[in-house]
């Protein structure tokens, strides 16, 4: 900025803006000052720029037309599966072209790998994967002689959501860890210790306990979704239509494996993860904004 | 004798939830105790939302969103700061966040001053002596200056903290203010 003192009228409002913020050295400060005082205009100038952050700050509280509160509830009363990872690393749908082949790419591997295991579980010993894991949230704790494991007991690669069950979520700190009633349940039946790390699944033990309460989980966030749907964008709406399809796809054909092959440890762990990515899927798109 | 001066006890800062225990109760997971919070706040929020986006219907729909994600996020809270204070930054992000998704949405770069003022127009002329009241004039402010002047005017936030929340320069962000309020006087004197 130059200025030029004493200040003409051009020169005071290139001045102003420091002047107002405090940023002029005194100098312009005392020149800005004098100039006001012998010009009518620009004294009125500065005294309507002095009152309007006054005006601001005195303003009153704005309402809302309606109560905000039910719709508010209706998003944060659903029980929900944790998050672990961050939304906006769940395939969500966006208008990102990669997304729908990532999840077809992703349910593929799914069914491929689903199947691979039960053609070829013949050929292997009986399912039982003992490896090291780090240590898990929870885990469902029955260790029990090899001789008497009736379902497979998986290891999970990775501390992830993928062998959280559900918990009593909808509540502030996507963190927590509470147990479903029913694998709780299970829990202290079994009365039990199974290493740290490692998770009971078979077809009559969690994923028995734990699919009706992700059914339960999807009824109610499809409810939340549909209840939604005018809220949010056509093309949100669409993809995240196709992206549950794909995943329901999958949800079907590892049940279908899982029923030839109720035993199977590793296909029921399929199921699981597929309807904990749809639970996830339909949380995200509850939580969604809406659209301008 | 000699008086001696003892020290102070030192206190540790009163977490804010202890002050409120709503916070604390919505912290564990009382809907009740947040929905108490919600109405206490929901007028602050929503004026901050409305005064930032000029729209009152969009302003609901971010004030359910900020009030949805306070709720994700409160036990995040460690009460440094008021819960207040907490909320009304998680609503300036919220706007912010909107905006630049919205920004996405419409697939261009704009520059949110673009039109130079020319919002300030009224959409009908004003009769004579009918001034326009200085809510009136925010909302017809372009959205760049109308952001920093609801921030810095209305709000009191300062300028370091403005141009960090909006990613620039605290000099951009005065010279938005400026003419802001330049723009605004011109609207109340119209």
């Amino acid at each position: 900025m130059s200025v030029y003192m004493p200040l003409d009228c051009d020169g005071f409002a290139a001045a102003l803006a420091d002047y107002l913020e405090g940023d002029a050295p005194e100098a312009v400060r005392a020149a800005v000052e004098a100039h006001a005082e012998e010009c009518a205009d620009c004294s009125l100038l500065l005294a309507d720029l002095q009152a309007i952050p006054r005006r601001a700050a005195a303003l009153p509280a704005l309402t809302p037309s309606r109560d905000l509160w039910s719709g508010i509830a209706e998003r944060i009363d659903a029980r929900v599966l944790p998050m672990q990872r961050p939304a906006t690393q769940i395939i969500v749908p966006t208008r990102r072209s990669w997304a729908r082949p990532a999840i077809a790419a992703a349910a593929l591997v799914i069914v491929t790998a689903g199947i691979t295991h039960y053609a070829t579980r013949a050929l292997t010993p009986p399912v039982m994967a003992t490896a090291p894991a780090p240590p898990a949230r929870e885990s469902i704790a029955t260790p029990a002689p090899r001789q008497e494991v009736a379902e497979a007991i998986i290891t999970p690669s990775a501390p992830s959501s993928e062998n959280t069950p559900p918990t009593t979520m909808g509540q502030p700190g996507a963190q927590r860890t509470d147990r479903t009633p029913q694998v709780a349940a299970a829990r202290q039946g079994s009365g039990r210790a199974v290493p740290s790390g490692t998770r009971l699944v078979g077809a009559d033990g969690v994923m028995n306990e734990t699919e009706p309460v992700y059914d339960r989980e999807i009824t109610k966030l499809r409810t939340i979704v549909k209840s939604r749907r005018s809220t949010l964008d056509p093309a949100t709406i669409t993809v995240l239509e196709q992206s549950i399809a794909v995943i329901d796809s999958a949800i079907a054909q590892s049940r279908s494996a899982l029923a030839k092959d109720p035993a199977s440890g590793f296909l029921a762990n399929q199921l699981n993860h597929s309807l904990e990515k749809k639970v996830e899927l339909l949380r995200t798109a509850a939580m969604l904004p809406a659209r301008t | 004798m000699t008086a001696v001066a003892l020290p102070e006890p030192m206190t540790a800062p009163t977490p804010s939830y202890v002050a409120d225990p709503d916070v604390a109760l919505a912290a564990a997971g009382d809907r009740h105790a947040f929905e108490r919070l919600y109405r206490q706040h929901v007028t602050r929020v929503f004026s901050l939302c409305a005064r930032m986006v000029s729209d009152r219907t969009r302003a609901e729909e971010l004030t359910q969103d900020v009030f949805v994600r306070a709720w994700e996020k409160l036990s995040l809270f460690r009460g440094e700061s008021a819960f207040g204070t907490w909320l009304h930054r998680m609503t300036v992000n919220v706007v912010l966040n909107a905006r630049k998704s919205e920004g996405r949405n419409r697939a261009r770069f704009e520059d949110d001053d673009e039109g130079d003022g020319i919002d300030l127009l009224p959409s009908r002329p004003l009769a004579p002596g009918d001034r326009m009241d200085l809510e009136a004039a925010i909302a017809k402010l372009p959205p760049g200056a109308r952001r920093v002047f609801t921030l810095h005017d209305v709000e009191g936030y300062k300028h370091e903290e403005i141009a960090e929340m909006l990613g620039v320069t605290s000099g951009a962000t005065k010279a938005q203010l400026h003419r802001a309020r330049l723009l605004l006087r011109e609207a109340l004197n119209r």
